[in-house]
């Protein structure tokens, strides 16, 4: 790395390793959402099943888009197209949390939940 | 109203307006729109935003649009492409806060369907709707801050501050003060 200022690169910009670090951290992402998809389906089945199947769709969703865009941008990088990833992909997949977090406190706020 | 003659007058700039606030399309003309950049959060930090002039492009990207929110559609139109390096760092980083979000999330979740109730009426929700609260924004500020990065990166600028750390931070430790209460009170 030269200087502080992202970008300034001297070194001809070889990812080395860091293709293969990304892709891991888009299998981890996909598995923590695939993860709270399953506490929010099982938690709130029983009370609010429709609740628990929206967060459940959305959050394995997100872990779909998250796994396919690791396992293809590790291979197409490697390949040598290197760009960053969509900014669609990113905002959706942004938005998996945040429609996760609403869903959950929409069913906790609903009386029957509470 | 917003003031806008400092965008008037830096018309010979060319490159992008980023101004994340409802500008009037009139107070600032299309020519001053198109033609510098202006980095503001709020619509009180325009009149004092910093205009940071770019290199002439002679094709730029149709990344601005009259009235409403002026913004780039596509980040990856902008600049030139960075070491892959930073990006790469760039998308773990987004990824490891959209993890932290979850995390939140899933405990806000535990918090308020699988602890048992708590002495404190609503004790529970109480305590749980803050994280579910907070993960949610966390995941939403997490893509602002991965674009923002990219941004800079691409127009070779400083990479710009983020409080989110602090933001998590004051509110993981005011949680933990509340549960603590609440068992306290419970006791």
């Amino acid at each position: 790395m030269t200087g502080n200022r992202p970008g300034a690169n001297g070194e001809g910009g070889q990812p080395g390793l860091a293709a293969e670090r990304t892709a891991l951290a888009w299998n981890r992402t996909a598995l923590s959402f695939l993860g709270t998809g399953a506490l929010a389906g099982r938690v709130l089945a029983g009370d609010a099943l429709v609740v628990a199947v929206v967060a459940t769709v959305v959050a394995l969703g997100a872990a779909g888009l998250a796994w396919d865009h690791g396992r293809r941008s590790y291979g197409h990088r490697h390949g040598g197209r290197l760009a960053a990833p969509p900014p669609i992909l990113i905002r959706a997949v942004a938005l998996g949390p945040a429609l996760l977090a609403l869903v959950i406190a929409v069913a906790t706020t609903t009386p029957r939940m509470g | 109203m917003v003031v806008a003659p400092p965008l008037r007058n830096r018309a010979p700039y060319r490159g992008r307006v980023d101004l994340v606030a409802a500008i009037p399309a009139s107070s600032l003309g299309l020519r001053a729109k198109c033609t510098a950049t202006a980095v503001a959060s709020s619509a009180s930090q325009i009149p004092t935003a910093r205009l940071i002039p770019l290199r002439v492009d002679p094709a730029p990207p149709p990344t601005c649009f009259y009235g409403g929110v002026a913004r780039a559609r596509d980040v990856r139109s902008e600049g030139e492409e960075p070491d892959p390096r930073f990006s790469f760092a760039n998308e773990r980083t987004f990824l490891a806060w959209i993890r932290t979000s979850l995390a939140l999330i899933a405990g806000g979740l535990a918090v308020t369907q699988i602890l048992p109730p708590f002495d404190v009426p609503g004790g529970r929700r109480i305590l749980g709707l803050p994280l579910l609260a907070v993960g949610g924004i966390i995941s939403l500020r997490a893509y602002r801050r991965w674009e923002a990065s990219e941004r800079a990166m691409r127009l070779q600028q400083p990479l710009p501050a983020s409080n989110m750390l602090e933001v998590l931070s004051v509110v993981v430790a005011g949680i933990a003060v509340l549960a603590l209460g609440l068992v306290l009170l419970g006791t």
